[in-house]
This record gives structure tokens, C-alpha cells and sequence, in this order.
């Protein structure tokens, strides 16, 4: 780092802090789940008594019927506050217990703070400038929070712990002890931004990602029996991704093709996956893409206004479902595909009080598009026309019994319109919307540090705030600026001093997970675990990342039946997990597998001790600490067979079941 | 009927077991190397459970995910514009009518108690759920205990076999209970308390020790990984890890009581009574685990009662079949002399909407629902408050979640009010604000 770089940096780290600009939006959160739970039944999105909703600051600011609801920085004036006085005319809530003295002293201090803030006159405390190395502004942004918070950092990680960290993340599997070794025998300075650059390259870490956002887009899955195929994709989906990955191609490229999934090269054409396995479901579109590219949960908005969520609408469910409802699941000669229509589609949505609408293009962000007026005969307006028998039975009389079992058109192409609702979709979703990008690094966020900056990752909204908002903003842009640069971002993130800390608490006492200052144990995925087992029982990954003799598929399934979700709130494992490590034959085979196991060759040691440490070498990449080695010792005492219970009990621990 | 865990005591004794132990443990001491922590920890997981001791009190939850119909069930309103198309039934309170798609439950109502005022405010299912799980709303950073926690916690012991919470339910995939279930049941009372979760298959996988592994050899690796575990769990402070060791903590108990869970060991008769779909046999099931000394059954059954949709046909469907479910398990406890000591709570999240919407269903209705309770601490016969006319607002006696739980809670002998510090948390009550019990349905 430069002297200049030092400067700048010292510099951002001390920007005057001003408690008060950040006061009321701590205040609005404490003071969101008083309302919540005794006001927005009546005043929020599914009713808005009187015209007043307190879903959001802003729409508490412009008030109801009577007027604004609050007058920031006096009590006095505010007729939320009036309306809580028992004494008032009319006190509120009408029904029920009136609110406790606490309660209103929580709402008061927000009126109060919100005077505070209408005063202050600094901007926004937690700056960040343009043009910083987005690896830079991680570190600010972290680096200040924590002096703000007085939180102390945990140390930097050592090297042994460092490569397994990484090569977990990257490749999704422990190193070998080759590997490893090959790591810690470099003394250049430099050597962990080779091994980034270089495990980035590998083929293995594109099968990482590709194995995440298969999860991630599609689920997992069970699969046919006695196929190896998982049901609703193909090999073409699994290569889509893997080749995306492994050319870094940029994500907003990605993410257009899989919403407007017409391939133009075979390398493209396993995108089409994504939409066609909702199997012409659109409001399972919906429910999927919100979530998954935009990182919102619009489901609770299906019947009415989101309940809590002041900015998710009902015409918003809707509008997402009519973005897709003119596609269609088509087979061609070229593989699977999506159709559109160039007309119909035009839906109806209504809300608890029975009132109707036609839901528009509406998008998330509020923009809405205008459709053109069909003029033309209604083949004009396709520039992919569907097939002449299509046109031939619109003109039929409908046979409602034959219509009953809709099988999918076997088309030689699929069917594109000149007005296309994905294609609009697919722009508004990707251009000028910051979301779209805070949905990807917000979730690549929690892949590498375990947690989101929004937590839980798909719940990027008003009321999850961001633990870091300025550096979620941050990136989001840069990402934005950059050509949506996967491995820009990913190096970016692990090269920061966040990633590099200890998962050991440098205090007595722990902080807060959402302040990032101490390691977090990020919980293994079922196929991440598998491989870590493989090479921890002694196998060698191949190439291209596989291991001879071994059904992974099968086993997998075996893990993925008891393990929990990717990216769950937080880490919920269940007593299956425990039974099936404990008594599962196949698991058990896994460690004990003869010649150029681990096992075998721990045998050919002199003594229990040298195989005790050889062994936490290969399985836990470290040394054995004095009091473990004396308790191994002691549990295989004259029993050499005894050993692989030692294995077991390394691999079962907690130290293997997480990143650390 | 021979108990699977009378057989359990012979396996305890085996000297041959305690003598490798004591060998173990002493090479452990003699290297000096290990701190009285740790050393205490190896020991706190005893080699071999002595049987259970027997718990007093027991609950089963009947949890009618997807929020059940009051009109249908234990609130109707024949002939009127909201009730539906079904009548109503007289009971044995003179009275008091049920849906006549209950009779069995009709039958035995005097034995039950019904609430008709449940008054809540959460309208989706994920927020309904945990409100009617956990008892209030959440208040991050702190996560509230589910009522099943909070029971394994009070009314289970951390040694016995038998899981202090168990999880019945067939349907992993597909709606709102799934991501509820996702999520963290035992709050800030940890992963000890959280449930074990039992799907369709009626028996536990995996709980067979492997023929080439000594029982000696199976406890011994189980204590040294716990041992290494714990090491790395201590010095991280990792609520992960901790979660993680405390599932491992079951296997023990759940391998020796896992025949209890497999339903094939229960008379033919039995099964044939409680019907052949899985909530019923699940029903039979809990209360067989429940006899066997189970402190806390919970029965799920996806979401059926979620009826946006044809709401009349699928509860012609599904009410018959709960009402026969309830009967039986009312029944049988009161038979066996269990009901003194075991609460049953029949409810789900809400209820429905009096109105009934163009695709025949009904929606979500927090405003006014019902739901039934029977056994240990409560009133039989008691029915408690009352809706308007046509269902749309309670008009007697509205109870909310609180009431609700501080009424289960009393009922099983457990102070509603209890006070906990926890570092870094507010004060906070098991019940908030002194709530008050539903006071009629006590015994």
C-alpha cells in the first residue's frame, strides 16, 4: 500500500461520525415493531384506516385523512402520540389493551430523533467515495464500523487455516495435503492473491459455482430412480452454468439469458432450463425469479399489499406473473424452449375487499411498461411465428374435453413475438436497477463471509436493513460499473482484511455476527462435505474434480436428505444428520477403503502418535494440539484398530462440518 | 406389550463396558493434559441412560397448519350467509352445537374444552405461525422458544432417551410451514430443545449400531469427537458448533428408543381406529410415544386446511377425518388413565374468513377463530367465548396468543411469568405483560 493509499485510508476511517444522522433509523426499527404489532393491522398494507399507513417513515410523514401523523422533533404535536393518550377522543387501538408506557416512550424518541435529524445538516456519516478499489472500500467501511462500535477485529488468519478457508470457498472442497503444502512452502508476500488467481482459473471452482446456483435457481432435487439425472434439468442446464462460470461471464449477461432464454449457440442453450422447469407455472416464475435474482420476497403480497413491507404491492405479485404469462414450454428438435405469445396474457387480480384490477407490467421499482396496441393480423406480430396448425386451431371451435391434458408443443422452433414481455422484463430488471446487483453481492457476501450484509439473502428490503448499508450501496455500483464482474467481486472480497480473520474472537466475548469482526463457521453444503470426506479418507480428485470408484450422486443424496438449507437464517441441523454419520453403512465404507486410504497408511507409522498427527494433518490441515494427541493416544491405547474410530471422530467434529 | 427400553438395563451393566472405560479415561488422566473442563464434559454424556424417569405431565399439540375453518369445525352458523353449507350438530353440553361434520367429537364434547374468541393479528402463515408457536411476535435479536421447546425444557429431562420434543410430520416440501421449519424452533434456549423431526416413514433411519462396531467402540468415539468438538466449539464461541455437538448428544437416546417410533409394534386395532392417512397414524403415534414418557408431540400434516380454494369440498374431506382423530385420542387417553396428565391442543395458525371468495374458499382470519383443548388442567365441558351472527368479530371474551399461552402453561403446572435475564438480551418474560389465563377452561 502506498503512502498516498495509507493517507486516504486513515482519512475515511476517521470522516466525522455524527451519532445523530444514524440515531433515527436505529430509533424507526424499535419503534416499526411497536407499530407493527398493535397498529398496521388497521394502518398498514392490508387496510389503511382513516388513509393512514405506518408501514414506512415516509408514508407515517404524509399521514392519513386527518393529516400527517407525526411532526419529527415534537411530541406534542404529533397526532400518532395524541391518539395513544387514554384520554384522547377516540384513544387507540380502538380494541384491546392500550399500549404500555414503554411502548410509547419507544414511539416518542423516534419523533423526537427524527427532529435530529431534520436538523442535522452533515451527510450521510458513513461515506464512501467513487474510485476506491472495491477490496479498499470493504476495508473501510469495515475497519470503521468496528471503531465506531468498539469492536475488536479478530486476528489475521494463520496460512494453514487460510488455505483451507479458501479452497473451500473457491473450490468447495478441503486442499489435498499436497496442495497444502505446496501453500505453505512459498514465502513470497503475495502468495495468497496467486493461489485467489489461481484457484479462480481452475475448472473446479466454475463447477463450485455452477453446483451453488443450480441449488440456488432450481433446488435441488431428488432423482429419477435408477437415473443419475436430477428431474427438471438436464446435462445441457449443468454445462450452461458451468461454462458461464468458467468464461466469467458477466451476470446481467447470464441473468438475460436465462429470463429471455432464446440460445443462440449451444453453449447457451441449457439457460432455457430455468424458466421451463416451472413446467408453464407463472406464478411460480414469479415466486422464483423475486427471491433468487432480485432478492425480495413478494409471495405474502399473492392476496393483498404486503402486510409489513410498505414498498411490496399487490400489483406488484401480479405484474411480475404477467411478465411471464405469455410463455410457454415448447419442444424443439434443438432441446427444450420457451414460446411467448403476442396476445392474451391480460389478468385480473382482486384484493380482500373484492375489488378488481387488471394487473399491469408492473415492476418492482414501480416502473410499469406500456404495451403497443395490437394492430396488425395477429401473425404480424410475431417475428418467430408458432406453426400454421396453431393459427388453424384458434379458429376451431374449442373441445374442452380435449383440452383438459396440455401436453407441450412440439415445435422445430419456439414461437417469438415482436412486443416480447420477458424481453422487457429482463431490462427492467437488469438496467438501472441497484437491486439486481445487491441481490448478487449481497448473496456472494454470505457465500464467502457466511452471512449477508443483508441477512437473511433474500430479504432485501425496508425492513432488513443492511448491517453495512453505504458498502452494500457500494459494491452494488461498482459491481454495476464494472460489467457485473463475477470474479472481479469474489476477489475482491477475499482479498479484504474481513475475509482473512480469524474465526477465534479476539475478546473474551464474541461479537455480534452482523459486525463481521470474528470469523464466521460457515456450515458446509452436503456436496462440499462429501468431498472434504473423500479427500480426507485419502482420495485424490481428478481433473476435472471427480473421484474415481466413488457414486457421489448416491452418497449426496444420503447427505442431502438430512442436511439443512443453503443460506438458512441461521444453522438448524437435525438428529438425522448425527444418526446417519454415526450408523450409515455408506458413509462408513467412505473412510475404511483399503489400498491408498488414509487409514491403510496411517498403519505403516511407528507409532499411535505419528499416525495421530499425520491424521489431523490430513483432516484438519493443522497440528495436533497436546491435550488432543494424549486424549487419541489414550482412546486407541493397545488397540490399533482402533484407529479408525480416531478418523471418525475427526471427521464428525465440528471442525470439519464448517469453514472456519 | 414388552417396553423397548426394559430391555435397556441389561446392556447398562456389561462389565466388560466399564472396564475398557475406566482404562480410557484413566490414560486420559494420567497424561495431565486435560483441563477439569473437559474432562467433566466427557462425562457428562453417561455411558448408558438409566431407563427415563417417568415425567408427570405431557402435551400433544394437534397442529392444524394452514389455519383451520371455525365455521366448519367447532363454530358454525347454520343457514346464515357466512356459514356454509354444512349444519350444525347439538353435543353432549347442552347447548352448544359443533359442525355436523364432527359427531364423534359431538359426542365426547363434555370431556373437551373449546375456545371460540381466539382474537390474533397475524393474517400470513409464516408470521401466524410463529406467533402461535412461540406464543408473541418476535422481538430480534432474541428469538422465543416454541411451545415445544419451552415444554421439552420444563417437562424433559437433558438425559433421557426418549426425545424431549418430537416433530411428527410427512410433508418436507412445498409451502410456508416448510420455510417456518427451516428456522430456528429452540430460540435462545439452544439446539438441545429443538425438535426431532419424524417424517411419513413412521420410523427413524439410521439407528441400528453398524454389526462392525462394538457398542464399547460406538460410546467411546462418540466421547473422544465430543471431546475434540467441544474444543473447537469453546474457543470460536460458535453458536453453529454448539448446535452441531448438541444433535450428536441425541443419537444415543433416539438409537435406543427408536423401536418406539416404528408403528408396526402397535395392535392392528389401534391403527384401523385413528384411519389411514398419516395425520391419524401420527396421532396414534404421539400418543404411544407419549405413554412411553414424551414430554411434548407435535403432529403436523402439511398445510390441507389452507383452503383459498373449494373450502366446502376439501373440509367435507379433511373435518371427518380430524374428528375422528380427536375422538380417539381423547378417548383413549381418558381410558388409559393418561388424560389427567396429558394436554391436548387442537389449533392451527388463524382461522378462515366468514366470507367465502370466488373460487369457493376461504382466506385468512385472525380477527375470530376457534380451536379445542382437553386433559391435564383443563375444565371439561368448558366452552368460552363467542362470536356475532354471521362469525365476522368476537362479541365475548376476546383472547389473544398470550392468554393463550399462559393458559397452556398453567394448565401444565409451568409459571407463565417466569423472568429471564440472558446477557446482551431485554428482560423478558416466558409470558409478556402479566398476560392472563384463559381462566374458564382451567380445571
Amino acid at each position: 500500500m502506498s503512502i498516498r493509499f495509507v493517507a486516504i485510508y486513515i482519512l475515511l476511517l476517521f470522516l466525522p461520525l455524527s451519532a445523530s444522522a444514524t440515531a433515527p433509523q436505529a430509533n424507526w426499527h424499535t419503534a416499526r415493531t411497536v407499530l407493527q404489532d398493535h397498529c398496521i393491522k388497521c394502518h398498514g398494507g392490508v387496510e389503511q384506516k382513516g388513509g393512514l399507513d405506518l408501514r414506512s417513515i415516509e408514508s407515517t410523514l404524509k399521514g392519513g385523512d386527518s393529516g400527517p401523523a407525526v411532526t419529527p422533533g415534537d411530541a406534542d404535536a404529533s397526532l400518532l402520540l395524541e391518539m395513544l393518550r387514554l384520554d384522547a377522543e377516540t384513544p387507540m387501538p380502538p380494541k384491546g389493551d392500550p399500549l404500555t408506557p414503554e411502548q410509547v416512550t419507544v414511539l416518542t424518541e423516534w419523533v423526537l430523533a427524527m427532529g435530529d435529524e431534520s436538523k442535522a445538516t452533515s451527510t450521510h456519516s458513513a461515506f464512501l467515495p467513487e474510485g476506491l478499489s472495491p477490496q479498499l472500500a470493504i476495508d473501510v467501511a469495515l475497519e470503521r464500523s468496528w471503531l465506531r462500535h468498539g469492536y475488536q477485529p479478530s486476528a489475521r488468519i494463520s496460512d494453514t487455516h487460510y488455505v483451507r478457508r479458501i479452497t473451500l470457498d473457491l473450490l468447495g472442497r478441503i486442499p489435498t495435503g499436497e496442495e497444502q503444502q505446496t501453500f505453505l512452502a512459498a514465502t513470497d508476500s503475495n502468495k495468497r492473491q496467486r493461489l485467489v488467481d489461481k484457484l479462480l482459473k481452475s475448472s473446479e471452482h466454475a463447477r463450485h459455482l455452477a453446483e451453488i446456483f443450480d441449488i440456488v435457481l432450481l433446488g435441488r432435487s431428488e432423482r429419477l430412480p435408477g437415473s443419475d439425472r436430477p428431474l427438471g434439468r438436464d446435462d445441457t442446464w449443468h454445462a450452461y452454468l458451468r461454462w458461464a462460470f468458467s468464461s466469467n461471464r458477466s451476470w446481467n449477461t447470464i441473468v438475460r439469458d436465462l429470463i429471455i432464454a432464446r440460445p443462440s449457440s449451444d453453449l447457451e442453450k441449457g439457460a432455457s432450463w430455468f424458466l421451463y422447469a416451472h413446467k408453464d407455472d407463472h406464478q411460480s416464475i414469479a415466486a422464483s425469479v423475486a427471491p433468487k435474482l432480485l432478492g425480495k420476497q413478494i409471495g405474502c403480497a399473492q392476496c393483498h399489499d404486503h402486510p409489513i413491507i410498505p414498498e411490496i404491492k399487490q400489483g406488484h405479485y401480479w405484474g411480475m406473473v404477467a411478465f411471464f404469462n405469455r410463455s410457454y414450454n415448447v419442444q424443439t428438435p434443438a432441446g427444450p424452449r420457451l414460446g411467448e405469445h403476442a396476445v392474451g396474457g391480460n389478468i385480473q387480480f382482486s384484493n380482500l375487499e373484492s375489488e378488481s384490477f387488471d394487473a399491469k407490467l408492473a415492476f418492482l421499482t414501480g416502473e410499469t411498461v406500456t404495451e403497443p396496441e395490437p394492430e396488425a393480423h395477429v401473425k404480424a406480430l410475431y417475428s418467430t411465428p408458432p406453426p400454421e396448425k396453431f393459427f388453424e386451431a384458434l379458429n376451431k371451435p374449442k373441445d374442452r374435453k380435449k383440452q383438459k391434458r396440455k401436453d407441450t408443443p412440439r415445435y422445430d422452433t419456439a414461437p417469438v413475438p415482436q412486443f416480447s414481455r420477458r424481453e422487457q422484463f429482463a431490462k427492467l430488471a437488469i438496467e438501472r436497477n441497484l437491486d439486481f446487483s445487491k441481490a448478487f453481492v449481497n448473496r456472494i457476501w454470505a457465500m464467502l463471509l457466511g452471512r449477508g450484509l443483508v441477512h437473511p439473502v433474500e430479504h432485501i428490503d425496508s425492513i432488513h436493513p443492511p448491517s453495512h448499508p453505504e458498502l452494500l450501496t457500494w459494491l452494488s455500483q461498482d459491481f454495476a460499473n464494472h460489467g457485473y464482474n463475477v470474479r472481479r467481486l469474489i476477489r475482491a472480497i477475499v482479498a479484504s482484511k474481513v475475509y482473512q480473520l480469524d474465526s477465534v474472537p479476539a475478546a473474551k466475548k464474541r461479537p455480534p455476527e452482523a459486525s463481521f469482526a470474528c470469523g464466521i463457521t460457515k456450515p458446509l453444503s452436503a456436496e462440499v462435505l462429501l468431498r472434504s470426506l473423500l479427500i480426507a479418507s485419502g482420495r485424490t480428485p481428478g481433473p476435472d474434480g471427480s473421484f474415481a470408484g466413488v457414486d457421489e450422486l448416491s452418497v449426496r443424496a444420503l447427505i442431502t436428505r438430512v442436511y439443512p438449507d443453503m443460506f438458512s437464517e441461521s444453522f438448524s441441523p437435525r438428529a438425522s444428520e448425527a444418526l446417519l454419520y454415526s450408523n450409515n453403512a455408506t458413509l462408513d465404507a467412505l473412510l475404511d477403503f483399503g489400498e491408498g486410504s488414509l487409514l491403510e497408511s496411517l498403519s505403516t507409522l511407528a507409532t499411535v502418535k505419528e499416525s495421530v498427527q499425520r491424521a489431523f494433518l490430513r483432516v484438519h490441515g493443522r497440528e495436533t494440539a497436546a491435550e488432543e494427541l494424549a486424549a487419541c493416544i489414550s482412546f486407541v491405547g493397545d488397540q490399533p484398530d482402533r484407529f479408525k474410530h480416531v478418523l471418525w471422530s475427526l471427521v464428525t467434529s465440528s471442525e470439519f462440518r464448517f469453514n472456519h | 406389550m414388552s417396553s423397548p427400553n426394559a430391555s435397556k438395563s441389561s446392556d447398562c451393566g456389561s462389565p466388560d463396558h466399564d472396564q475398557h472405560r475406566r482404562r480410557f479415561l484413566q490414560g486420559l488422566a494420567s497424561t495431565g493434559a486435560i483441563s477439569t473442563m473437559s474432562w467433566s464434559g466427557l462425562f457428562s454424556v453417561p455411558a448408558f441412560a438409566k431407563i427415563a424417569k417417568r415425567q408427570h405431565k405431557h402435551c400433544i399439540l394437534l397442529w392444524l397448519c394452514g389455519g383451520p375453518s371455525q365455521f366448519e369445525t367447532w363454530d358454525p352458523k347454520p343457514g346464515t350467509s357466512t356459514g356454509g353449507p354444512f349444519g350444525s350438530i347439538p353435543t353432549t353440553i347442552p347447548g352448544v352445537h359443533v359442525s355436523e361434520l364432527m359427531p364423534k367429537c359431538a359426542s365426547v364434547l363434555d370431556k373437551m374444552a373449546v375456545i371460540r374468541s381466539m382474537k390474533t393479528n397475524q393474517s400470513e402463515h409464516f408470521q401466524g405461525i410463529s406467533l402461535l408457536t412461540r406464543g408473541d411476535n418476535p422481538r430480534p435479536p432474541f428469538t422465543r422458544p416454541t411451545l415445544g421447546s419451552v415444554l421439552a425444557q420444563q417437562l424433559g429431562q437433558l438425559d433421557s432417551a426418549i426425545p424431549n420434543f418430537v416433530l411428527l410430520d410427512p410433508c418436507p416440501e412445498g409451502n410456508e410451514f416448510k420455510s417456518f421449519k427451516a428456522g430456528n424452533w429452540a430460540g435462545w434456549l439452544g439446539a438441545e430443545y429443538a425438535p426431532v423431526r419424524v417424517g411419513g416413514e413412521f420410523k427413524l433411519q439410521d439407528v441400528d449400531r453398524l454389526p462392525g462396531i462394538s457398542e464399547v467402540d460406538h460410546e467411546e468415539r462418540e466421547a473422544l469427537r465430543s471431546f475434540l468438538s467441544r474444543r473447537f466449539e469453546n474457543e470460536r464461541q460458535s453458536a453453529a458448533a454448539s448446535s452441531h455437538n448438541a444433535v450428536y448428544e441425541r443419537v444415543k437416546g433416539l438409537m435406543s428408543c427408536a423401536p418406539l417410533f416404528d408403528l408396526e409394534r402397535l395392535p392392528q386395532a389401534d391403527r384401523e381406529r385413528y384411519g389411514p392417512g398419516t395425520f391419524g397414524q401420527h396421532a396414534l403415534l404421539a400418543r404411544s410415544l407419549v405413554e412411553e414418557g414424551a414430554p411434548f408431540v407435535m403432529v403436523a400434516n402439511g398445510m390441507p386446511w389452507d383452503t383459498h380454494v373449494f373450502n366446502h369440498e376439501i373440509y367435507q374431506m379433511v373435518v371427518p377425518d380430524l374428528d375422528n382423530i380427536v375422538y380417539q385420542l381423547v378417548t383413549d387417553l381418558e381410558e388409559r388413565g393418561m388424560a389427567d396428565n396429558t394436554l391436548v391442543v387442537v389449533m392451527g395458525e388463524f382461522g378462515r374468513t366468514p366470507w367465502v371468495n370466488v373460487k369457493r374458499g376461504r382466506d385468512h382470519y385472525p380477527n375470530a377463530w376457534s380451536m379445542a383443548m382437553a386433559g391435564c388442567g383443563i375444565q371439561p365441558g368448558a366452552v368460552v367465548g363467542a362470536t356475532d351472527a354471521l362469525g365476522v368479530e368476537v362479541t365475548d371474551s376476546p383472547y389473544n396468543e398470550k392468554n393463550l399461552f399462559a393458559t397452556i402453561y398453567r394448565a401444565l403446572g409451568i409459571d407463565p411469568y417466569a423472568e429471564f435475564d440472558i446477557p446482551d438480551l431485554p428482560t423478558f418474560h416466558r409470558v409478556e405483560e402479566r398476560t392472563e389465563p384463559i381462566t374458564e377452561v382451567l380445571a
